[in-house]
């Protein structure tokens, strides 16, 4: 029924098991996998990861993130090829990570999205996180909101 | 992966979509769906509960809404006879419909919800449902959210 999948991670462990679960999910369907690591922006709020960011030279922030990306994706490329699922690994730089989310299951024709309740700013338990009540307000094709 | 998804559904002509996509999903991966209505104990537009204004006795009452439960779930029934997916339907009363979801999901050891993004009350376009919100906030199992 849904043909291509796209998985957002962020590197939190949510995003990580998101993923497995949308492995087992293309692999049961016939489907193709999309995961997107949408890069952070210098001079956006940023994550207590990067708290020193403001010594960074926009060069070194983008190589850092860069490879941060390189590595999170390098995780679900690992994770699909596991199951034989083909994947496609695709990074955004955007301070608006839902909106690069959205594009992104349109550029590539994704008919899902599976994305975890939580990445790395969520709050654990009861809530919604941001980003997530952000895509599924904002997007038009069906979000699996995993758990 | 998913081996039985709850369906609720209140009558809406979306939540009618999301119950063939929903039996359509279950099929293609091989899961059962059980179909699922709340009874909200405040109706809130008078033209879906028409029956209601009949009755003049709370017995009148309970025997109504049972029947119109039954006549909402009815299509889940069909639908997933002509898929060929083992289904089975509850209906149950229910201060707030969230609850009652969530608690069905639970009851019949459902791993996913699969719901319309609006419901009856729903602003359609951009904005989340209300209820929706609501499971997607409370509940502990994936939901997927279709459109």
């Amino acid at each position: 029924m849904y043909k291509r999948i796209l998985v957002p991670t962020d590197g939190s462990d949510l995003s990580f098991a998101a993923i497995q679960a949308t492995t087992q999910l293309a692999k049961t369907l016939g489907a193709d996998i999309v995961a997107i690591n949408v890069m952070p922006k210098l001079g956006q709020l940023m994550f207590p990861d990067y708290g020193a960011y403001e010594m960074l030279s926009e060069e070194v922030f983008e190589k850092e993130t860069a490879e941060e990306a390189r590595s999170i994706l390098a995780i679900a490329k690992e994770e699909a090829a596991s199951l034989s699922v083909p994947c496609l690994v695709v990074t955004k730089r955007d301070a608006e990570p839902f909106r690069a989310i959205i594009d992104a299951a349109s550029e590539y024709k994704c008919d899902l999205i599976l994305m975890a309740s939580h990445g790395r700013r969520g709050i654990t338990g009861l809530l919604l996180g941001s980003e997530t009540t952000k895509v599924l307000t904002h997007c038009r094709i069906p979000v699996l909101v995993y758990r | 992966m998913f081996k039985h998804i709850l369906i609720p559904t209140d009558g809406s002509e979306l939540s009618e979509d999301a119950i063939k996509a929903g039996i359509a999903f279950a099929k293609s991966i091989g899961a059962k769906v059980t179909g699922f209505h709340a009874i909200d104990l405040h109706p809130w537009t008078f033209e879906d509960y028409v029956p209601l204004v009949e009755a003049y006795t709370p017995e009148q009452r309970a025997e109504q809404e049972i029947l119109v439960s039954q006549g909402l779930l009815k299509s889940v029934t069909d639908w997933a006879e002509s898929a060929g997916v083992p289904s089975e339907v509850r209906y149950a009363k229910c201060v707030v419909p969230f609850e009652g979801i969530i608690k069905a999901a639970e009851d019949t050891a459902c791993d996913l919800i699969f719901m319309a993004s609006h419901g009856r009350r729903g602003l359609t376009g951009l904005l989340l449902g209300s209820e929706t919100t609501k499971v997607l906030t409370n509940c502990r199992i994936p939901v997927l959210v279709y459109r």
